[in-house]
């Protein structure tokens, strides 16, 4: 097929180990070889028809909670070597007792609102002390000019 | 004046006969790669998206169409190929389909290939960015 954008190119099926795609949260997620993608082999613009679009999407959902478990375990044993363990994690962030064992355990998929917070904490560890000030229902006015100009 | 017709464009789309191009369609759409414009997040919410608006044009939103080849760097292969140019302002009922609230008009960009499994290829979708003549007057970008 001669690709519809250049009208030079052929367009064949690509596998590529290397290809990205965007899915939810993640904007260069990996997807998985045998996925393979049309590509024009002139001007690399990719052609993504109904079946296509079915494999890309099983495949990035299965990469996503994949990488949403990676970021989630990255992220908790980031904040274990700073000395917060996984207990005080889960009372900080009003999580049930054992919940990210069970997660690093891959007894459960994490939420990305979840991940988004673990990583968060992690980047900056001082946060979970922060944090756990702002519980308060008075949670002092420097602490909270702090937090606005370090974001 | 568009080249291909919109019946045929409309029933492929209803077949599931629509192939859409990364570049200037899923990339635009995906709010991950693209978080200014973006206002999906899976490959399923964009294609069905487009099928949406692919089966909402009408004549009046048709916006001319061009030579592939005119737009090609180099001479282009085979025979000459025409791509249609649309804007259309979507319904409020299409948009609340899509949990879109701003987005009210797109530009499509597409060509129908009738020896290739009457297949429609849409080789551009987002948001509309400059004034649009149609039948149905301009049309100027909403969001």
């Amino acid at each position: 097929m001669i690709c519809p954008e250049c009208g030079i190119g052929e367009v064949f099926p690509v596998a590529d180990a290397e290809r990205t795609w965007p899915h939810r949260t993640i904007p260069d997620l990996r997807l998985p070889s045998h996925v393979e993608i049309p590509t024009c082999d002139h001007c690399g613009e990719q052609w993504i028809d109904e079946a296509t679009g079915g494999r890309i999407g099983e495949a990035a959902e299965r990469a996503y909670k994949d990488a949403l478990q990676k970021k989630a375990e990255a992220a908790i044993r980031t904040l274990q070597d700073c000395g917060h363990s996984q207990r005080d994690l889960e009372r900080v962030l009003g999580l049930s007792q054992g919940y990210l064992s069970k997660l690093t355990g891959a007894d459960r998929d994490p939420s990305p609102s979840l991940v988004s917070v673990l990583m968060l904490l992690a980047a900056v560890p001082l946060r979970v002390h922060q944090l756990r000030d702002l519980w308060h229902m008075e949670a002092p006015a420097v602490l909270l000019a702090n937090v606005r100009s370090s974001g | 004046m568009s080249k291909h017709a919109l019946e045929e464009v409309r029933a492929a789309v209803a077949a599931g006969a629509l192939t859409l191009g990364r570049k200037a369609a899923y990339d635009r759409l995906l709010h991950a790669v693209n978080p200014k414009e973006g206002v999906f997040q899976t490959e399923a919410e964009c294609r069905a998206f487009a099928c949406d608006v692919l089966r909402a044009l009408t004549p009046n939103d048709d916006g001319g169409s061009k030579l592939i080849a005119d737009t090609s760097n180099r001479p282009t292969r085979g025979a000459r190929e025409y791509f249609d140019e649309y804007g259309i302002e979507l319904s409020q009922v299409t948009l609340q389909k899509h949990v879109l609230v701003d987005e009210c008009t797109w530009y499509v960009k597409l060509t129908y290939r009738a020896n290739e499994g009457r297949r429609v290829f849409c080789l551009s979708l987002h948001r509309l960015e400059k004034p649009m003549s149609r039948p149905a007057g301009v049309l100027h970008p909403k969001w």
